[in-house]
């Protein structure tokens, strides 16, 4: 009973201990070189923040499967307006920002659009945001012509290539590591998301809806209040995701930017103990269940996995790390 | 299955005669559920084990446990409300003919079956339509095409009213005729003497007594399973004093009432006379339509629960474990769900949430050892404490109790009404739905009795008697003052 | 409930103004309008071909909507129908859609060949003009199959690689999705690199046709193989996500890549002398527009007499683009 509870709860945890551990012994110091690490935690940031976001939507019952479309809608917007702001002789960096906030303003008023035909139109979630995967995919390759929109303000890549050199640790050539701002934003939004789940009033009320709505209304919560702000922070997060994708890329493929982010990132949070059926979960889960995620595609690159597996093999890892963790017969 | 923290059940030994009804009675935890599950199949035990017609059997299983006549209803029933009555009994070991189902043949049995079990609906009717007297006649209609020679039930009456429950008792009486053993586990003390032939008691997972149902009284049962003599079940009344309404409900789906300060105001009725309804309406949870609320005199838009939390409401829920309580929530989140604004502002102050808890855990006696741990596996009595608790939090004027009993056991239930009446004394309004007759009785000030949603009448004083409220409950006019 | 409503509508309003508020903000103008339904036609009946191609879900299919576009303008007098397709049985449904609209020709880009094979036999046995671009079906029913020649991609571009090399040096493959194409290009060029051992592949992954994933794959390559002298990628995109992970790496200024497809991004890089795009393979999407054309001009002159002596299969050789014939690859207008 014990060791199952225990497995219950840190079963990814102990997954994803494994694999590095297979990892070190089977590829050694070039696995563990400070390089790769870091590859690590950045490569999947931008779903790694939609899956925090994701997380909370799925604690308080609900899910949302258009966050991939809305991924290429924000990031086409954001780019559109640097190179706009840019034109206009505006100082890049500042351009930069506005489009960042433009890009997460405009996720959260999409999030904000699916939670109130989710809340207040009484429709399942599954259904209004599968409208929204097709619908905004749609919108964003309106927006682009069907092809890519490209960033012409260099600065938006040196932002994708920035950040905070890791102390103590030179590469190759003598020069710092830098872990991205992109991986920095991830680890900042993964806290802000646990304290606000397991801190605030608004964290229990999102448990309390997810766990049984109509207790929640009898308890005097405004469920549907709670929905909306579950949504409209998830598309919030996307935006900002998509601002670092767009970054990194310097561009937006209108058509493949954000394709299949909604399943990586809900196999995230699924992988990180997080119940679909909501009312229970955890934001260190989900960003186990990322890590776990970009390790298992780091490790199909490195031993040349061919590629007509690799989805086996990812499929194997979240179908055991989910069946690790199930336990005991869950309550209720 | 050996249990998380506590054997759930020792040493446990009764002979259960053939054609007998077998009262089992104890506190909840006393490991009568245990027992039930064991013989029913569902749980297997660790040692020890159980002879049927004196052949050790070891039971596999529900399916198991039918094939060889054992049946249990549970206090959930487990009916699927989107089949028929037929479909429901024949669930699983359907009738087909050339490979389809054989409807003509389902409901034709059905209906003999149901006409064994006095039961006034069509074979052909959806069990969701039922009441929950008529979705348990389904169940016992089940175990009797089953062919069941050992009928084990869970707290039957729990979910009747009067003479539902009493029509139940002429069925056990028709089955016990026929030689089926019948285990009947009830909370309500005066059913059981009334109608098992023996009774066991069990406490804390032991046995304690065997006797004769005509030996055996109430109080005397309730003493073996508590352990000690109870005096007196109900607290001595306390009179308000005469005072202005706090709450005034005029209107609300064609009921008008008020009740005061200090007040236990009983709302009586059988089950689906639209005591909940009302209630929900008042707290906000349905629409009142054009009715009125007014709280001390002023007139309040209530909407919502939210709202009604703000006047001063509260409502403890009948359905504890759908409305009343967060079952995969901790101790401590129930506790302070509906206040928690009171517990800082964005961010919650979690050491001064779990003083609360321990205060209220003391203050009302609730028996839970992990205050973090999920709710679920609390016993009823300790689950509607927290409930009572969780609204107490938020200070109310007005506390609504609907059915605050259900499921409890018989030590809970006293200190259940102790407590009302304490609070009623410190000035609180309590209105109490319930269905058990003698809570009315013993424990409100003045009753309302209510039929198909509107108000038939108000009892008082030495006006409220059993038979004055079921006189009114069923449509027969009253001895009361009429408040249409 | 009303009041609810309007809150929905609201919202609707927001969401519809803030998109239209950053497309205007756009400098990338729409494809003009096309003027066919009016310029004067030839007297009598205008021909009407339908073009049915798969969904642009990256920059080679965005090539190939927009030089479906060029091909319907350039014909005024034809009445093209361009339809796009996510997946085969979306396409069916859209070819069946438009046998009943009475299309004389169908110019037909499969998103997957088999599937599509039984209704183009339909579509040609009911007299319909059909011409196969790239994808072939997997039965002779079209009357004209135009493709690109995969497996020379794949030879052309690793003997380049070769030669660059001087036949000696470390490299990593970027593969695509798995399919025909991407195994043509792949084994093709795996054959040539096998031929020369001085050539080291020390790093094979799928860039999923996707520039992230390319960029993903990489940045994992360099970190396990401190030497790599150059980048095979089976195509453009993927290049472009590799040159992200190198760039990131700091490692931009010692390995090449040779990409494919000629995205006029990278031909422009090539004509520029780039360093990092020493030269690229033409597998052009405009071979849609040369589809539409030969339907065109044999509905023109009569299907039945062309069709004589149309070639039934033209394959498109593959060119190798260097700086000094990069100018005539380069279509600035392109979005590919």
């Amino acid at each position: 009973m014990k060791r199952n509870n225990f497995l219950t709860e840190f079963g990814a945890l102990i997954a994803l201990i494994l694999l590095f551990v297979v990892n070190i012994v089977t590829r050694g110091g070039n696995f563990l070189q400070i390089e790769n690490l870091r590859n690590m935690v950045s490569q999947n940031s931008a779903v790694g923040i939609i899956a925090v976001g994701m997380t909370l939507v799925i604690i308080a019952g609900g899910i949302d499967l258009s966050v991939g479309s809305l991924t290429a809608v924000c990031g086409a917007v954001a780019i559109l307006l640097v190179n706009k702001l840019a034109g206009t002789g505006m100082n890049p960096s500042l351009a930069i920002m506005v489009a960042l906030l433009g890009a997460v303003g405009v996720g959260a008023v999409a999030g904000l659009f699916n939670g109130v035909v989710i809340a207040y139109g009484r429709v399942a979630a599954f259904v209004v945001t599968l409208g929204g995967l097709a619908g905004f995919r749609s919108i964003a390759l309106v927006l682009g012509d069907g092809g890519e929109i490209r960033s012409q303000v260099s600065a938006l890549q040196d932002f994708g290539f920035g950040g905070i050199a890791i102390p103590f640790v030179k590469d190759a050539s003598g020069g710092p590591v830098l872990l991205y701002w992109s991986a920095i934003l991830f680890i900042v939004v993964a806290l802000l998301a646990g304290f606000l789940l397991n801190k605030t009033r608004f964290g229990r009320y999102v448990i309390a809806v997810g766990a049984n709505p109509k207790a929640a209304e009898y308890s005097a919560i405004n469920i549907q209040t709670v929905r909306l702000a579950v949504y409209t922070l998830l598309g919030g997060l996307v935006g900002l995701a998509s601002v670092l994708v767009g970054a990194r890329m310097n561009s937006v493929g209108t058509g493949s930017v954000g394709l299949y982010y909604e399943l990586d990132a809900i196999a995230a949070v699924v992988i990180g103990g997080t119940s679909l059926r909501g009312g229970k979960g955890r934001i260190w889960g989900t960003v186990v269940g990322v890590l776990l995620l970009t390790l298992i595609s780091n490790m199909i690159t490195a031993y040349r996995i061919d590629t007509n597996w690799q989805g086996l093999v990812r499929g194997i890892v979240i179908l055991v790390a989910v069946l690790i963790q199930r336990g005991k017969k869950e309550n209720d | 299955m050996e249990f998380p923290a506590v054997r759930a059940l020792s040493e446990v030994s009764i002979a259960f005669a053939e054609g007998e009804v077998h009262g089992i009675v104890g506190e909840n935890g006393a490991g009568k559920s245990t027992l039930m599950k064991i013989l029913s199949g569902v749980q297997s035990a660790t040692s020890g084990s159980v002879l049927v017609d004196g052949v050790p059997t070891v039971l596999h299983g529900i399916k198991d446990a039918l094939k060889r006549g054992i049946a249990m209803i549970h206090q959930e029933l487990n009916l699927v409300d989107e089949l028929t009555v037929a479909e429901n009994v024949f669930l699983g070991r359907e009738p087909t003919r050339l490979g389809a189902l054989d409807q003509a043949k389902m409901i034709s049995e059905t209906e003999v079956y149901l006409k064994q079990v006095n039961a006034g609906f069509a074979a052909t009717a959806k069990v969701g339509t039922l009441s929950i007297a008529g979705k348990q006649l389904v169940e016992i209609a089940k175990a009797v095409a089953l062919n069941a020679s050992i009928l084990i039930m869970d707290e039957p009456t729990a979910v009747l009213s009067d003479p539902e429950s009493e029509s139940l008792f002429q069925l056990i009486a028709t089955l016990k005729q026929k030689g089926t053993t019948v285990l009947y586990i009830s909370h309500r003390l005066t059913e059981v003497c009334q109608i098992c032939d023996r009774i066991t008691v069990l406490r804390d997972g032991e046995w304690v007594a065997t006797m004769p149902a005509k030996e055996a009284t109430p109080t005397e049962l309730a003493g073996l399973m508590v352990g000690r003599s109870l005096q007196d079940f109900y607290p001595e009344k306390i009179m308000p004093p005469e005072s202005k309404p706090v709450l005034e409900v005029e209107n609300v789906g064609g009921a008008s009432f008020f009740v005061r300060p200090g007040e236990i105001l009983g709302l009586a009725g059988l089950v689906g006379a639209g005591r909940t309804e009302l209630a929900e309406a008042v707290f906000g949870a349905r629409p009142i339509g054009s009715g009125i609320i007014r709280i001390d005199g002023v007139e309040c838009r209530i909407r919502s629960p939210k709202h009604a939390l703000k006047h001063g409401l509260a409502y403890v829920s009948e359905d504890r474990k759908g409305l009343g309580l967060h079952l995969s929530m901790s101790t401590v989140h129930n506790l302070t769900l509906a206040n928690l604004k009171a517990y800082g502002g964005f961010v919650t102050q979690q050491a001064r949430e779990r003083e609360a808890a321990i205060a209220w855990k003391s203050g009302l006696d609730i028996r839970v050892g992990d205050l973090d741990a999920p709710v679920f596996n609390l016993s009823g009595g300790n689950q509607q404490k927290i409930a009572l608790a969780k609204w107490l939090e938020t200070k109310p004027k007005v506390l609504i109790l609907d059915e605050p009993t259900r499921g409890v056991d018989v030590g809970a239930k006293r200190e259940i009404y102790n407590i009302i009446q304490n609070l009623a004394e410190k000035g609180m309004a309590c209105i109490v739905i319930s269905s058990e007759l003698p809570e009315i009785i013993g424990l409100c000030h003045r009753a309302i009795v209510m039929r198909e949603g509107r108000i038939m009448g108000e009892l008082r004083n030495e006006e409220l008697t059993e038979k004055a409220v079921m006189h009114l409950a069923a449509g027969l006019g009253g001895a009361g003052l009429s408040a249409a | 409930m009303i009041k609810k409503k309007a809150l929905l509508y609201t919202a609707v309003g927001i969401v519809g103004l803030s998109l239209v508020g950053c497309k205007t903000g756009s400098d990338e103008s729409a494809t003009k309008t096309d003027g066919s339904a009016t310029t004067g036609a030839p007297a009598g009946k205008k021909f009407k071909v339908g073009v049915s191609i798969p969904a642009a879900d990256h920059g080679w299919t965005a090539g190939i909507k927009f030089w479906a576009e060029q091909a319907k303008k350039d014909n005024p007098d034809i009445d093209f129908v361009i339809q796009d397709a996510k997946e085969p049985g979306e396409q069916i449904s859209g070819l069946e859609n438009m046998q009943t609209q009475g299309v004389d020709a169908l110019v037909i880009l499969a998103t997957e060949s088999a599937p599509l094979t039984p209704i183009a036999e339909k579509l040609h046995s009911a007299g319909i003009l059909i011409v196969n671009v790239d994808r072939g079906f997997t039965k002779p029913v079209a009357d004209v199959f135009i493709e690109g020649d995969n497996k020379a991609f794949g030879k052309k571009s690793a003997e380049y690689m070769v030669q660059k090399l001087g036949g000696k040096g470390k490299i990593a493959i970027l593969e695509g999705i798995p399919s025909t194409v991407n195994t043509d290009r792949v084994s093709a060029a795996a054959a040539v690199f096998k031929a020369n051992p001085g050539i080291q592949i020390v790093a094979q992954a799928s860039g999923m046709w996707n520039r992230e994933k390319a960029d993903k794959a990489i940045q994992t390559m360099l970190v396990a193989n401190p030497k790599i002298d150059a980048i095979w990628a089976a195509d453009d995109d993927m290049a472009l996500g590799a040159e992200t992970a190198l760039k990131a790496a700091g490692r931009d200024k010692n390995i090449w890549i040779l990409g494919g497809a000629g995205m006029k991004d990278i031909v422009k890089r090539v004509m520029d002398k780039d360093a990092m795009y020493p030269a690229d393979i033409t597998y052009p999407p405009s071979m849609i527009a040369f589809g539409m054309q030969t339907a065109a001009g044999m509905l023109r002159a009569g299907k039945d007499n062309t069709k004589k002596y149309t070639p039934r299969h033209v394959m498109l050789d593959i060119d190798l683009i260097t700086p000094d014939n990069a100018k005539d690859f380069y279509f600035p207008d392109s979005v590919y």
